[in-house]
């Protein structure tokens, strides 16, 4: 948390249970970000019932697990790329 | 999510007190961010051509939708929060 010159006045007690509270909320808004995508992927244009079928209960997991995959296959493979110096100018 | 940061020490502010109001204050954010997401989602998937007003068929749509949103969120929920403590596992 950004607070210069602040940091002696704040409970430690308060600034761990406020560091908690940011842990979930980003947990949270993580949440939002993978519902959304995988919505428009699972869902997308299909007509909606009663419940969610199989398949798309499925597809959502799967939605999840595999964009996190990607994230750390980009991260890995952009970590690769910037040691061989083949990113021209980027750093 | 922005929720600004906590006044200084807890002279006079009882702990809990802040507490409760930061994590309502969490909660708030999270439910416009779902309420949010769910208008923009529902409103493509039923409100194809708008009319001048909501009919019948368009307003139960959007009340199956929210539904069927929920249980996708809930869903990316148990997913994301499964993955994270098998990631954790490993380390």
């Amino acid at each position: 948390m950004n607070n210069p010159g602040g940091d002696e006045t704040i409970d430690p007690v308060l600034r761990q249970m406020i560091q908690e509270e940011q842990v979930k909320a980003q947990f949270q808004a993580q949440v939002h970000n993978f519902t959304d995508k995988c919505w428009d992927t699972c869902v997308g244009d299909s007509r909606l019932g009663n419940k969610l079928d199989y398949r798309t209960e499925a597809c959502l997991q799967n939605c999840v697990e595999r964009f996190l995959d990607t994230t750390i296959n980009v991260t890995n493979r952009f970590t690769q790329l910037l040691q061989r110096g083949a990113t021209g100018g980027m750093h | 999510m922005d929720f600004g940061s906590p006044p200084a020490g807890g002279s006079g502010v009882n702990r809990d007190e802040l507490m409760d109001q930061v994590k309502s204050q969490i909660a708030i954010a999270n439910a416009q961010e779902l309420l949010q997401k769910m208008s923009d989602k529902c409103f493509k998937k039923c409100v194809t051509k708008p009319g001048t007003s909501l009919d019948n068929s368009e307003q139960k749509c959007i009340a199956m939708c929210m539904d069927r949103y929920m249980d996708a969120w809930n869903i990316v929920s148990r997913t994301y929060s499964t993955r994270l403590q098998r990631e954790r596992g490993k380390i």
